[in-house]
């Protein structure tokens, strides 16, 4: 999104004036004639939560903790009526419960939000055509309205209340959205995060600084919780209150970085995860894939299979997205310790075998095995399209590839795992999911 | 919580506007009339392309789901609690 390049649309990126010091921000060029640039931010109400409440009518109304699988003791993620109690995201079931005793512990149904999902963002290319809508997360989005505005939407909040009816239609009464608005991404979705459910709220110039004022930061974007702690000593608690910090005397707490992107959130301008998005990226970088286990882990054979099949699911994923990677990366999590590590290589590999030759073969049998496993996390970088990658000429690696191919044919019409290594046969498959925060959403909305 | 059920069933339905909505559906020998389509969703199993229906039927949830390759219904889950 963001960059505004649609018929003659032409944005300004963000720029300091060279004589005055001031920064002009989130404004565009549409037909020779300076708008303000307007992004809606749309963030479905308690998303997974919402859905399932929608499906089920006898889940309205009651307090819900949506689990990863029958078994698993991690809420991730809890309904409106949960979150009344004190139910939040990450919470441990048993915790969860404490809180609040008539919790009811859900499975999450991932297919079913992410096919909800694309129905969403059919609805916002309806509200702005590409590629002024990106899908932040399974349920967020930013929609930059600018170039739509002249002839359509004269008042944003005509497309926001349009956005809201429209996904009531879609997906059914219960569910609920917040849009905010705002002349860029962060501001659009600070709006979102601090109205109230299925609410339009709007921060202009006008009520900028009050809204920075009264928000923690916790409803900023990209600041987390260490960043915050860290920013409670010096006794900043709101972004405002960043304006009377010099960089020189942010560097010390928060390192040079996080001094300067602090300092532009404190003006309401976007910081670097958000401006990111204005970054053509024409392939994903890399692919990874993590998996809790529902104990610790210290047979070797389960822990070579799960390990395996993580990389199967990795290269199935680059190879159907036509790449091939050289950075190898393999991490363990243990109660509370965790190893690393990861081996950039001279060449760029996409089959199992290789992967498994170097994260498993190699690295991981370097590991000291200081600690049981709980989590297991693998991958692949540096990406590219294997069309700009010299193949291998050797005939081993030609009849592996062939081989490889023949499976994606078979997977890609009856399912992954369908051909699979004989190290899993007897195994629990772990099949492929969505993440709440779509890391992976270029797959996910373009291949999948 | 959801049981899983996975049994063939014969359903019973409207088309409109290139829309298929189902109506009744017969499981065991019983017959079952839709009140409300609360959620449909169309998933995939490799290229194995299904639509998932979930319904109220009196005081039941069902979840249908229709496999758009075979061309077969079955009941896939009931809401039990």
């Amino acid at each position: 999104m963001g960059g505004v390049a649609v018929g003659r649309a032409t944005t300004e990126r963000t720029a300091v004036g060279p004589t005055t010091g001031r920064t002009t921000i989130g404004h565009a060029t549409v037909d020779g004639a300076t708008t303000k640039r307007t992004i809606l931010h749309v963030d479905i109400n308690s998303y997974f939560a919402t859905l399932l409440q929608q499906e089920n009518p006898r889940l309205r109304g009651r307090p819900i903790g949506i689990i990863k699988d029958v078994g698993r003791s991690c809420v991730i993620a809890a309904s409106k009526e949960a979150k009344q109690h004190g139910v939040r995201t990450g919470s441990s079931l048993v915790e969860a419960r404490r809180r609040c005793p008539g919790l009811m512990a859900v499975p999450a149904s991932f297919d079913r939000y992410l096919d909800a999902t694309k129905r969403l963002q059919r609805i916002f290319l309806a509200i702005a055509p590409p590629p002024n809508v990106y899908i932040f997360s399974l349920d967020e989005a930013f929609i930059d309205i600018t170039t739509c505005r002249r002839y359509l939407y004269r008042r944003p909040r005509w497309a926001a209340e349009r956005l809201q009816a429209d996904i009531k239609v879609e997906l059914g009464e219960w569910v609920t959205c917040n849009v905010g608005i705002s002349h860029n991404r962060l501001l659009a979705k600070i709006a979102s995060e601090i109205s109230p459910k299925g609410s339009v709220a709007e921060i202009s110039h006008a009520n900028l600084d009050a809204v920075l004022a009264s928000i923690t930061f916790s409803d900023v974007c990209g600041v987390g919780y260490r960043l915050e702690k860290k920013l409670a000593k010096l006794g900043v608690s709101r972004p405002y209150q960043l304006r009377f910090y010099s960089v020189a005397e942010l560097e010390p707490v928060v390192g040079p970085f996080w001094a300067r992107e602090l300092r532009r959130i404190a003006y309401g301008r976007e910081p670097h995860v958000l401006r990111l998005i204005d970054r053509p990226q024409p392939h994903m970088k890399s692919v990874g894939r993590s998996i809790t286990g529902y104990r610790l882990y210290d047979d070797e054979a389960e822990i070579r299979a799960i390990l395996l099949n993580l990389m199967e699911e990795v290269t199935a994923k680059v190879r159907r997205m036509g790449l091939a990677g050289r950075l190898a990366f393999i991490r363990l999590y243990g109660h509370d310790d965790s190893w690393g590590a990861h081996r950039t290589l001279r060449y760029h590999l996409q089959r199992t075998d290789q992967l498994f030759e170097v994260l498993y073969r190699q690295l991981y049998q370097s590991w000291p095995r200081r600690f049981q496993i709980i989590k297991f996390w693998v991958g692949l970088g540096l990406l590219q399209p294997v069309s700009t990658v010299t193949p291998s000429l050797l005939p081993q690696d030609g009849q592996r590839q062939a081989v490889a191919t023949a499976v994606d044919t078979i997977s890609r019409r009856y399912g992954l795992f369908t051909v699979r290594s004989g190290a899993l046969l007897n195994q629990p498959i772990i099949r492929p999911e969505v993440t709440g925060y779509l890391g992976d959403r270029q797959y996910q909305l373009e291949h999948v | 919580m959801y049981q899983s059920i996975n049994e063939p069933v014969t359903v019973v339905g409207v088309y409109h506007r290139g829309q298929f909505t189902p109506r009744k559906f017969r499981w065991q020998r019983r017959q079952y009339v839709i009140d409300e389509v609360t959620l449909s969703s169309d998933t995939k199993d490799g290229g194995v392309r299904k639509r998932l229906y979930s319904v109220t039927a009196g005081p039941n949830v069902y979840r249908l789901e229709f496999n758009r390759e075979t061309e077969q219904w079955q009941l896939a889950e009931l809401w039990v609690e």
